[in-house]
């Protein structure tokens, strides 16, 4: 079957394509910089030059395709230019669904992000809960408002389905999205590894294997204008903390206070707006790791037949992909 | 608190109202939301219920319409239930030139912020006199002390509940009723709104306050019985800024923002209007660097 994917060079989306492209399909994926994809070809995957923001390269990666997977978002909490990050994830996915409609696609899936209901200190979080934090950053807003493209888009007749990734981890990119495997990587290489000191804060860490099978079961059994959030275990950073030692040993934690964390977000921001560079974190981004985002997969456990690795083995995983990777 | 007294909040299913309903529901407060025909109140509501085991009245319904406070009101007295808090903040704003602004618009802007608040107050009055100590909060706005081009009628609704609020602190004092207004500037409310916040300049990304931020500071100084609330440091300082600063300068400022901002008001307050959306509560700060938007429902 021909089938498309956008984001292909991402975290997500590369273990997407990679896993499509196993499985005997002929993969298409639109990608902006096509030497920077050489691991997607090496894959079986076909590239197809260009930008979900410039509809006629997207129509020429669709053409023929039943099956559409849309991956790509500008995925950061900071944008020297805000106005990209709405460009790019609102429109961007606006182009994508319009095409979609056109070409007469069979299925859609979007794939947005738990961040659509940021933090909620009372409760894990399932698919019909309100959103009770104000957007107080681009990225969560562009992603609810491109979750709102896509049910005006399903309402129209378009076979679209939503799914919601929390924080992913696991083999593949380095990439902003991949974090938790990034603070894997630094224990592993023996630096210094920082986690906020919330306590017992929870968070929800999910398995790319996951996630991955979560896209495809989305894609099969997903209905149409629902949303499923696909996660893992909900954790907190103790938790976290106890399971990253259990697996590496001795690791070097550095457990930063709010307060600090804060101040240090400030002179990210400023020295961002100095040399036009992103920050490493921004101060909204840390008040996320100071409250409770718990969440629920009930939903595409018992509709898509979702299944949740552990986290201890998710990490076992993980920390072998690291170590294969530093030794190459 | 006594299970039968109830606070009613308008314009509750976004922005503040939604983040005031989360604080009241917190503290264990029943409560009576009303907001614009949508799914959004009904999903706020049951996870109301769920986590904080409240009793949750809504009512979906356009306030700026022909007789639909009266109607509220006759629904509501229906249930048998006491209204000892009542919170005004159902609003919607804009940022247009007057000329380029279409009637029905304006009809609906004076309707719903001057009228659906006067009325509303004046029929639960009885019951929040019989429910004593009541309290009332009316949602006006920063930008009722600056007069800026592009935001007369809006301004001019919030300045109206400004002095209608100061006023009826006096009289109501005395039959045991509090009356606070509060003065928000830039908030992160509904998604349109934010997203002019956040691709707005830098006065307004960094003045803008988070709502579930500042509802439990608003909801304090109600229950303090404080007169006048203005959130935000930086809203004060500029509120600060523009008393001392002459009045010449404040022109020119003025003058020169006039000349170099496209108007991010017709995708926003023309659209409002033309979608008959009227649920948006705006509030709204000028600034030196930018007027900047946003709303609360």
């Amino acid at each position: 079957m021909k089938i498309m994917i956008t984001g292909a060079t991402g975290f997500i989306g590369q273990n997407l394509a990679g896993k499509l492209a196993q499985q005997g399909h002929n993969v298409h994926a639109l990608v902006r910089n096509p030497q920077q994809a050489n691991d997607l070809q090496a894959m079986g995957v076909g590239l197809f030059n260009g930008d979900i923001t410039d509809k006629d390269t997207i129509a020429q990666a669709m053409h023929g395709c039943e099956q559409v997977y849309h991956c790509a978002a500008f995925a950061s909490f900071w944008s020297k230019n805000p106005g990209e990050i709405f460009k790019v994830n609102v429109e961007g996915t606006r182009n994508m669904l319009e095409q979609a409609l056109q070409m007469g696609v069979t299925k859609f899936v979007y794939t947005s992000s738990t961040a659509v209901w940021g933090p909620n200190p009372y409760k894990t979080i399932n698919e019909d809960d309100p959103r009770i934090f104000g957007f107080d950053n681009d990225y969560e807003l562009s992603k609810h408002m491109a979750e709102q493209e896509v049910i005006s888009f399903a309402k129209q007749g378009l076979d679209a389905v939503i799914v919601n990734p929390s924080r992913v981890y696991g083999p593949g990119k380095l990439s902003y999205s991949n974090a938790v495997t990034r603070m894997l990587h630094d224990a592993l290489s023996g630096k210094m590894v920082m986690l906020p000191n919330g306590r017992g804060n929870l968070a929800n860490y999910t398995f790319v294997h996951d996630v991955v099978e979560g896209h495809i079961l989305a894609m099969q059994h997903g209905r149409t204008g629902e949303r499923y959030i696909l996660g893992g275990e909900n954790l907190s950073y103790n938790e976290l903390l106890a399971l990253l030692l259990h697996k590496i040993g001795r690791v070097r934690i550095l457990k930063m206070p709010r307060t600090l964390l804060k101040v240090l977000g400030g002179f990210e921001m400023l020295k961002s707006r100095i040399t036009g560079k992103a920050p490493a974190f921004t101060p909204n981004m840390l008040d996320r790791y100071f409250v409770n985002m718990a969440f629920l997969s009930k939903k595409a456990e018992e509709e898509l037949g979702y299944h949740i690795t552990p986290a201890s083995l998710g990490f076992d995983q993980t920390i072998d992909f690291i170590k294969r990777q530093m030794h190459e | 608190m006594n299970s039968n007294k109830f606070t009613l909040i308008t314009g509750a299913s976004e922005g503040f109202g939604k983040a005031l309903a989360v604080e009241c529901a917190k503290r264990g407060m029943n409560l009576v939301l009303v907001a614009l025909p949508g799914p959004e109140m009904c999903i706020l509501a049951k996870f109301l219920r769920e986590c904080f085991s409240v009793k949750v009245y809504t009512f979906e319904t356009d306030l700026s319409k022909d007789g639909a406070c009266m109607n509220l009101f006759h629904q509501i007295s229906e249930l048998n239930i006491e209204i000892n808090m009542l919170i005004n903040n159902a609003g919607i704003g804009g940022t247009l030139l007057f000329k380029e602004t279409e009637v029905e618009f304006l009809e609906t802007i004076v309707r719903l912020n001057v009228l659906a608040t006067t009325l509303l107050t004046k029929l639960f009055l009885p019951q929040l006199q019989a429910n004593k100590p009541s309290y009332v909060l009316n949602v006006s706005s920063l930008g009722c002390f600056f007069f800026l081009p592009r935001k007369s009628v809006y301004g001019a609704t919030k300045s109206y509940v400004y002095y209608l609020s100061k006023t009826l602190r006096k009289e109501l004092k005395p039959l045991g009723i509090s009356v606070t207004t509060i003065c928000p500037g830039a908030m992160y409310t509904c998604p349109s709104i934010s997203m002019t916040t956040q691709t707005g300049g830098w006065f307004a990304r960094n003045s803008a306050l988070n709502p579930e931020w500042l509802a439990p500071k608003a909801l304090d100084g109600l229950l303090k019985g404080r007169a006048l609330m203005i959130p935000g440091k930086l809203n004060r300082i500029f509120k600060f800024v523009d008393y001392i600063l002459p009045l010449f300068i404040k022109n020119m400022l003025i003058g020169w923002q006039m000349n170099h901002l496209n108007s991010p008001a017709k995708s926003n307050g023309g659209s409002i209007a033309a979608a008959g959306i009227s649920k948006i509560k705006l509030k709204k700060k000028s600034g030196v660097q930018q007027l900047a938007t946003s709303t609360l429902e």
